[in-house]
């Protein structure tokens, strides 16, 4: 699976992002903000389902 | 299969997507395509136990980025063109039984720097004239899925609306040098009864050309055309006054109150649109907690709106359901 991440974790404000590719060739952004930690775990991002 | 079909009588564009047909409708809860894959659960189209906010390529879109080619020969008379474009879904929260107005204005917040970050990105590629985020909220309106979300849709063209809006917008700066939407601001807080709302970077009124009986526009004090233009203060209170207006909402019939939501930015097609200005507008299909408003004979196939109520009785209504947003973080 094709994933980028970018972080920018410093301010408790801002914006964070991943973006992986899905099994069809979709894109798919997870935001997370902040401390808030990973949005998913990393064992589901290696199972690319196909939607 | 997707293609754009101009209209020669009305000089628009029309997307025809017969694989839409075959979307989900209005599944059960344990079924919702947009809820997180729980562990030994339904495999959803989100591959996450959880999300905070997730905005993807829709599965059945009416543009696409690398679009088919039209199944149908262009002419002079019938212009033909491939569907190019993005359509995207955003989910407001993992919480299938929430809306938007349930949710904390916390998570408001993180949704409108989503927007403001989808914009940026969309408008940034080269085939994306207009960038259009929306909801809709209820069957009333039309939703196939109750799970908590709007899209975008990025169009290779401006559409009509935004058009007529940028003819009577620039029109008005020409005649008199100032902007039409910062005028409407001024006149209405001299008026004052159709105020809904306000904070330090935006007023909520029901307009005094209102068309639905508790339709709404958030407009931007300060005249800034599209996200781009927005301070970090103006994300916090656009979340603010949508926290209060969609809240409000839910308290006239205390039901969830059906809507369409649509953000009016400016083009992203490169050009000089200083006389045009940001504003979100809401239009509402309940006239009463029994009655909806439908689009018949006047409005659809004229083009005239009847609304059988005043703008300033239905803003009086509503602020009265107005509540101060408290931020917990």
């Amino acid at each position: 699976m094709d994933e980028k991440i970018h972080d920018k974790s410093e301010n408790s404000d801002e914006i964070n992002y991943r973006k992986i590719i899905l099994a069809d060739g979709r894109y798919m952004i997870f935001y997370t903000f902040g401390e808030s930690g990973e949005d998913f775990s990393e064992e589901n991002a290696a199972e690319e389902k196909d939607v | 299969m997707s293609e754009l079909r101009f209209n020669p009588l009305l000089g628009e564009w029309l997307a025809t997507a017969t694989h839409r047909q075959d979307r989900t409708f209005l599944p059960p809860p344990d079924f919702c395509p947009l809820c997180p894959t729980r562990k030994n659960g339904f495999p959803t189209e989100v591959p996450a136990e959880t999300y905070e906010i997730v905005a993807f390529e829709n599965r059945f879109p009416s543009l696409k980025t690398v679009p088919e080619t039209p199944a149908i020969e262009s002419g002079e008379l019938f212009a033909v063109a491939p569907s190019q474009g993005v359509c995207e879904v955003v989910l407001y929260s993992p919480n299938h039984s929430t809306t938007l107005a349930g949710e904390p204005v916390e998570q408001i917040y993180k949704l409108v720097k989503v927007w403001r970050h989808r914009f940026a990105e969309l408008s940034a590629l080269d085939f994306v004239r207009y960038v259009f985020i929306f909801e809709n909220k209820g069957e009333a309106v039309g939703v196939t899925l109750h799970h908590p979300h709007g899209q975008i849709y990025a169009y290779p063209f401006v559409p009509p609306i935004i058009k007529r809006e940028l003819k009577q917008t620039q029109k008005y700066k020409r005649e008199k040098d100032r902007c039409l939407l910062c005028d409407v601001l001024d006149a209405e807080k001299r008026f004052e009864k159709r105020i809904v709302a306000e904070n330090d970077s935006f007023a909520a009124i029901i307009p005094f050309y209102a068309r639905y009986p508790f339709e709404t526009h958030i407009i931007s004090k300060r005249h800034l055309q599209t996200f781009n233009d927005f301070s970090e203060r103006e994300e916090r209170n656009l979340a603010e006054i949508l926290k209060q207006i969609l809240a409000a909402f839910d308290r006239l019939f205390d039901v969830s109150f059906p809507y369409i939501m649509a953000i009016h930015n400016a083009p992203s097609d490169g050009g000089d649109y200083d006389f045009y200005h940001f504003h979100i507008e809401f239009y509402p299909p309940m006239r009463s907690v029994a009655k909806l408003k439908y689009l018949a004979g006047s409005e659809a196939g004229a083009g005239m709106f009847i609304n059988d109520t005043l703008p300033e009785t239905k803003a009086a209504e509503l602020r009265a359901h107005i509540a101060p947003v408290v931020w917990e973080t």
